[in-house]
């Protein structure tokens, strides 16, 4: 409960701290405030996804039903904010880079990615509860590939802006760092409290079918 | 090690008998490349369509070899085999790595015909590379279509899955061809040793994992 109410106060406030704010950026302008948005969600989506790769190695390991939900809830809300990472990303490229898509790397990278989990949650729909262990393998897998498509990106060409945030010395001035690590905060945060309403759903389910299974 | 040639030769001896998956895989093949062709796709780029067709007729190919398998419960008899899963593995990818080399050099002459894919004195580097992606891509395939087929899965999901989780392999390996074949040919050692890499991560995965995949 307590992730939902700190969630639907921080969002709210870290949105008027990006619209206004937030210093307007020299080079690009007023669309540069979309990234008050697209970079915690891109960090949001990579943690949900980390998650699932833990959870589904634990389930291999242990065969522990828990496992399997949070790999499931987990990997859906990463799945939400990478759609939202691909929706923004063009809306800024647009007018900064003057196209709405480019190959760059981690353009690439977060696109297939995108695939992968489709693709994951997709046997999860189909598979239903026996497709556990498939899920799991499928999870692992998809995880690990992460840094061979972003190699394999790499050697086409890169043009996407370098990190600016996660280095020695942040590439920003402190106000707009300030702001920017409030929304991943706020991000994280939304990310915990829809993690825990998918796997309440999902534990009550299974009670629910145990108990069908009982009666 | 006898394991991996049993099982290679008990696969080879059923498509011999049974001739159920190169004609199938070799069809979409040829058919994915007429289309290209038709529509005017011509030179060093078309390499992309090569791949294409090979990762495409793999998907076919591997859903149906593991249909065959669990058809009629055969996988049983590899399950309850006192043997190491990893060299069933093993044996099932280079069955599955043959037919995906034939499909290869199919692909390779009709690209030459359809596509005007300009591979005069260059077969000996491409066909490295023609080896190693089409490895990398089964050695993936053959954990993933163990996955959905034994665990009586939806086997159509299997390119779902597999496009995606290839896009590396798929995409280092066309790059490579782009460059080998190119006017100018380049060298092409980051595209061979991320294939490698891919190579020895899923073939690891399958050898570490394929326990898991076939108990269920």
């Amino acid at each position: 409960m307590l992730p939902l109410v700190l969630s639907a106060i921080a969002l709210p406030v870290g949105i008027f701290l990006a619209l206004v704010v937030a210093p307007v950026e020299a080079f690009q302008g007023e669309p540069y405030r979309i990234l008050y948005i697209h970079v915690p969600s891109v960090v949001t989506a990579y943690v949900g996804f980390t998650v699932t790769f833990v959870a589904s190695v634990l389930y291999l390991w242990r065969r522990a039903r828990r496992y399997d939900r949070l790999a499931a809830a987990s990997a859906e809300v990463g799945q939400v904010f990478l759609t939202l990472v691909l929706l923004t990303g063009p809306i800024w490229g647009r007018p900064v880079w003057g196209a709405w898509w480019t190959w760059d790397a981690r353009l690439t990278t977060a696109l297939i990615l995108w695939f992968i989990f489709a693709g994951y949650l997709m046997l999860r729909a189909w598979a239903g509860p026996q497709g556990a262990a498939a899920s799991a393998v499928v999870a692992v897998i998809g995880f690990l590939d992460i840094p061979l498509i972003h190699w394999s990106a790499v050697l086409l060409r890169t043009l996407h802006p370098r990190p600016a945030v996660f280095r020695p010395d942040p590439a920003m001035p402190g106000s707009m760092l300030a702001i920017l690590l409030f929304n991943m905060a706020a991000f994280i945060l939304t990310y915990l409290a829809l993690l825990g309403v998918r796997l309440r759903q999902e534990t009550q389910r299974a009670r629910l079918r145990a108990l069908e299974e009982a009666a | 090690m006898r394991t991996l040639l049993a099982v290679l030769r008990k696969d080879l001896m059923v498509e011999g008998r049974s001739r159920d998956l190169i004609p199938a895989m070799a069809l979409l093949a040829l058919l994915l490349l007429a289309l290209s062709g038709s529509a005017g796709i011509r030179g060093a780029p078309s390499s992309i369509v090569v791949w294409i067709a090979v990762v495409v007729s793999a998907a076919l190919g591997l859903t149906r070899s593991f249909g065959l398998e669990t058809d009629q419960e055969q996988i049983h008899g590899l399950r309850m085999a006192p043997v190491d899963p990893g060299w069933i593995f093993l044996g099932k990818a280079a069955a599955n790595f043959l037919l995906v080399a034939v499909v290869e050099v199919l692909a390779l002459g009709a690209a030459v015909v359809f596509l005007d894919l300009p591979v005069g004195g260059r077969l000996a580097p491409l066909s490295g590379v023609l080896a190693l992606g089409g490895a990398a891509i089964v050695s993936l395939g053959t954990l993933l279509g163990a996955l959905l087929a034994v665990t009586r899965l939806r086997e159509a999901l299997l390119p779902l899955l597999l496009l995606p989780l290839s896009a590396p392999a798929v995409m280092a390996a066309s790059g490579a061809t782009v460059k080998l074949l190119g006017t100018r040919p380049e060298p092409v050692t980051g595209e061979v040793v991320l294939l490698a890499a891919f190579l020895l991560l899923f073939v690891a995965l399958g050898l570490l994992l394929f326990e898991y995949v076939i108990e269920d």
